[in-house]
C-alpha cells in the first residue's frame, strides 16, 4: 500500500471505528509496521486539521475527534451539556491526569483533604477509570483518565496538559521511579527463580 | 479547641473556610490574598486567620473538620517553633508543610486552566460507536421473498397428522390377564410378560392392587424396588 494511500485508509478506519483504536491493531489491519504507522498518524494529523478534526491518543489508542477548538460552534449545533464540575472534583481530576495511575490516598495527600465524594462523582461521569491494583500492602485501586476525559477537555493527549513547575516535575519524576522499584525488583526476583530452576535442569 | 487557640479576637478579614475545597485551599487562599509568596515566615502570618475560619467550620462541616485540624495543627507547631528561643535547627515540618502548599498549588492551578477550557467550551466531539451486531443488510432477489411466503403459507396449513392410536390394556382386562396367569407363586415381571409397555406396566401394579385389596392374592417385596412375589389365595382366604 502506498503511504499515501495508507494515511487515507488510516484515516477511513478511524472514521468508521469512533471510539479509540489501539495502534497494534491499525498496523495489522494496514500491513504496516509500527513505524510507519506512526509517520502516516503523523500526516493523518495534518490533514484532519483541514476538516476540523483532530486525533486523540489515549494509550495505545488512537481516535478521531473533531478539533477543541469548535466545541464552541458543535455546541451551538448539538446543545452543551451543562454538567459543571466542582472545584474539588476538577482539582482531584488534575492530579489523575498527571499523576495516573494515582490511589486515592495519594489525592488524599497532595489535596490535604478526603476526596473519595469527588473521585466518585468523576467516575460516575466516566472522566476517570480504575486502572488495576498496586503491588503494594493493601493493593489499592489506582485510577487514570478515560478518553472521553480528552475529549471533553479537548485534549490530543495526557501530555498536552501543561507542564508542571520544574521542581514539582523532577519530585513526581523521583516519586515514578521509586514506584516503578517494585515491579522492577519482582521482576529480578522472577529470573533469579528461573536461574535457579535452570541450574537445577543442568545439574543432571 | 477554642480553649487552645484563643483566635477569635485576632481575626483580622473573616473567612469562611466553607467554600474551599480544602484546607491546603483556605492556607493558599490566605497567603496568597496577601500578595506573599509560600514560605515558613507567610504560613506563620496567616495562623490565625486559618484557625479563625477553621473555627467556622465547625458548626457548618464537621465532616471536614478532622482534614482542616490536620493542617491547623501543622501551622500551629511553625508558629509554636517560631516563638522558641531555639527555633534556628532545621525547620523540617515548615519544609514539608511549604511543599505540601506548593504542590498543591500546582494542581489547583492545573484545574484552573481545565476548567478555563471547560468554560471556554473547549472539546472535542466523536462518533458514538456503533454497535458491533448489525451487519450488512442481507442481500437477495423477489424471487426469494416469493419462495419464503410460500413456505409461510404452507405452514399456515398443517397437514392432516397421522392419528397414531395405541390400545391401553383397561385395568378389568388386566386384572383378567394377570388372573389366568397366575398360578402358585410369581412374580410382578413375569406376570407382565416380556416387554411390557409402560401403561401394561401401570395397569399391571393397579391390577396387583385391586386383587390384592378383593383377597385374592398376597403381594411380598422383600426389598425396597425389588422383586414383587405375588401369590395366589384360594377361595377360603387361606394361601
Amino acid at each position: 500500500m502506498a503511504r499515501a494511500d495508507r494515511v487515507a485508509a488510516l484515516g477511513a478506519l478511524l472514521f468508521a471505528a469512533g471510539e479509540p483504536v489501539a495502534r497494534e491493531r491499525l498496523a495489522a489491519l494496514l500491513e504496516c509496521t509500527a513505524e510507519e504507522l506512526e509517520a502516516a498518524l503523523r500526516e493523518l494529523a495534518e490533514r484532519a486539521a483541514e476538516l476540523g478534526l483532530m486525533l486523540l491518543a489515549h494509550g495505545d489508542a488512537v481516535q478521531l475527534a473533531t478539533a477543541a477548538e469548535y466545541g464552541p460552534l458543535i455546541a451551538q449545533l448539538l446543545g452543551g451539556e451543562t454538567g459543571r464540575l466542582s472545584p474539588a472534583a476538577l482539582e482531584t481530576l488534575a492530579i489523575v491526569a498527571y499523576l495516573q495511575p494515582v490511589t486515592r490516598a495519594e489525592i488524599d495527600t497532595v489535596r490535604g483533604v478526603d476526596s473519595s465524594a469527588a473521585l466518585q462523582t468523576l467516575l460516575a461521569y466516566g472522566l476517570v477509570e480504575p486502572r488495576g491494583r498496586r503491588p503494594t500492602p493493601g493493593q489499592p485501586v489506582e485510577y487514570g483518565t478515560t478518553p472521553l476525559f480528552l475529549e471533553r477537555f479537548g485534549l490530543p493527549s495526557v501530555e498536552a496538559l501543561p507542564p508542571l513547575p520544574d521542581e514539582l516535575a523532577t519530585l513526581m519524576a523521583e516519586r515514578r521511579r521509586e514506584s516503578e522499584r517494585v515491579p522492577a525488583n519482582s521482576t529480578r526476583r522472577v529470573t533469579g527463580d528461573r536461574a535457579a530452576t535452570g541450574s537445577v535442569t543442568a545439574r543432571p | 479547641m477554642r480553649l487552645i487557640f484563643p483566635s477569635t479576637r485576632l481575626r483580622d478579614v473573616p473567612v469562611n473556610a466553607g467554600p474551599f475545597s480544602g484546607p491546603l485551599d483556605l492556607l493558599l487562599h490566605l497567603v496568597e490574598s496577601r500578595q506573599l509568596p509560600i514560605t515558613a515566615v507567610s504560613l506563620r502570618a496567616v495562623t490565625e486567620q486559618f484557625l479563625a475560619a477553621v473555627e467556622t467550620l465547625e458548626a457548618h462541616q464537621p465532616e471536614l473538620l478532622a482534614d482542616f485540624l490536620v493542617v491547623a495543627s501543622r501551622l500551629t507547631v511553625l508558629k509554636a517553633r517560631a516563638l522558641l528561643p531555639h527555633h534556628d535547627v532545621a525547620d523540617e515540618d515548615a519544609e514539608s508543610l511549604v511543599q505540601d502548599l506548593e504542590r498543591y498549588r500546582a494542581f489547583r492551578d492545573a484545574a484552573a486552566w481545565l476548567q478555563a477550557r471547560a468554560a471556554a467550551g473547549l472539546r472535542c466531539w466523536t462518533r458514538p460507536a456503533l454497535p458491533r451486531a448489525p451487519r450488512a443488510a442481507p442481500t437477495g432477489d423477489p424471487t426469494q421473498l416469493q419462495r419464503a411466503l410460500a413456505r409461510w403459507a404452507r405452514r399456515q396449513r398443517p397437514a392432516a397428522l397421522p392419528l397414531r392410536w395405541t390400545p391401553v390394556i383397561s385395568l378389568t382386562a388386566m386384572i383378567a390377564r394377570i388372573r389366568e396367569r397366575l398360578a402358585g407363586r410369581r412374580t410382578f415381571r413375569e406376570l407382565l410378560g416380556a416387554r411390557p409397555t409402560r401403561p401394561e406396566v401401570v395397569a399391571g401394579l393397579l391390577a396387583l392392587l385391586v386383587l390384592a385389596r378383593r383377597r385374592l392374592v398376597t403381594l411380598e417385596q422383600p426389598e425396597p424396588f425389588g422383586e414383587i412375589w405375588v401369590q395366589r389365595r384360594d377361595e377360603y382366604g387361606t394361601s
